[in-house]
């Protein structure tokens, strides 16, 4: 559907629209000392990151050979680590501005798991699986937020979270090349991610007054 | 029955609304309103005068609080901020 340069363009709105989003939350969170939007809007800075990266690394792509940082490591691979490890991080600020039950229960659980997340780091099938989870967490307490609520706002949160996990799974199930599986076509996955990101960003503004409140 | 949560913006919201719907509000009438504990309260309501969205009005013996233009801004404002955090699903 789109060219490389034309996902390019659209990542590069992304990073944009998330940038807006993360400021427009981190005003508040500041202003009122409220936490958990400090969290929220750290996702989304964290995850404007991502797609920056994301776009360098497809630029360096179209560029041409893969530019060696040493024998056997390309400056590629080296970004495509650091853009997943930053996703991660990214989807773990919006569980906690969410609130789950604190991870480990000491020190020692601490130490354990910093030993183990090298390991995951360097797996990866596994940290593309981890954030695949994380965003479906996301998508499902959105979704029962929602189911709460019936709320256009919480609809759109919703919505938004789907989006982006559309398009984290899209890459999966289009080929490379020719045509897409199960009627995602190529490029996709970058108008996802923006539809997503554009919902999301919608609903940081706090939405019209309704009728009897403030604002 | 386990007391509802409210976050900190919360809080300050329902002050603010208390006195702002009062007029000039005596700190036994916000007790009930914002449903705080009295040194609570008083902590809440020194911050919101420090930042200058509440002022404290003199009246004989009383102490009376009322909502500054900023105040009713900061109300709007918090206003949205409750939606939004309830369409995130955060806790508001």
């Amino acid at each position: 559907m789109f060219g490389t340069w034309g996902s390019v363009v659209l990542t590069a709105v992304v990073v944009l629209l998330a940038v807006w989003a993360g400021l427009r939350l981190l005003g508040p969170a500041r202003r009122f000392g409220e936490r958990r939007l400090g969290w929220l809007s750290a996702f989304f800075l964290l995850f404007a990151l991502t797609q920056a990266i994301l776009v360098l690394e497809t630029i360096l792509l179209i560029a041409g050979p893969p530019v060696r940082v040493r024998e056997g490591f390309s400056l590629l691979e080296g970004l495509f680590w650091v853009r997943h490890s930053v996703f991660l991080v990214a989807l773990l600020c919006a569980v906690a501005a969410l609130g789950v039950p604190r991870l480990g229960r000491g020190a020692e659980d601490g130490e354990k798991a910093a030993q183990v997340v090298p390991f995951f780091l360097l797996a990866q099938p596994i940290l593309l699986v981890l954030q695949g989870i994380g965003l479906f967490y996301l998508v499902v307490r959105a979704a029962h937020n929602h189911a709460r609520r019936s709320d256009p706002g919480s609809l759109r949160v919703a919505i938004g979270f789907a989006l982006l996990l559309l398009g984290h799974l899209s890459p999966f199930v289009v080929e490379p090349e020719g045509p897409a599986v199960l009627g995602i076509p190529g490029g996709g996955s970058a108008l996802f991610v923006l539809a997503g990101t554009l919902m999301l960003l919608w609903s940081t503004g706090g939405g019209r007054s309704r009728a009897g409140e403030d604002g | 029955m386990a007391k509802e949560y409210r976050s900190r913006s919360r809080i300050l919201l329902d002050v603010l609304r208390g006195v702002r719907d009062e007029g000039e509000a005596g700190v036994t009438r916000l007790l009930l309103l914002a449903n705080l504990s009295h040194p609570r309260l008083t902590e809440y309501l020194k911050e919101l005068e420090d930042k200058g969205w509440v002022v404290r009005v003199e009246e004989g013996k009383r102490s009376l609080w009322k909502v500054t233009d900023e105040g009713v801004r900061v109300i709007g404002e918090l206003s949205r901020v409750e939606r939004m955090m309830q369409d995130f699903g955060l806790d508001f």
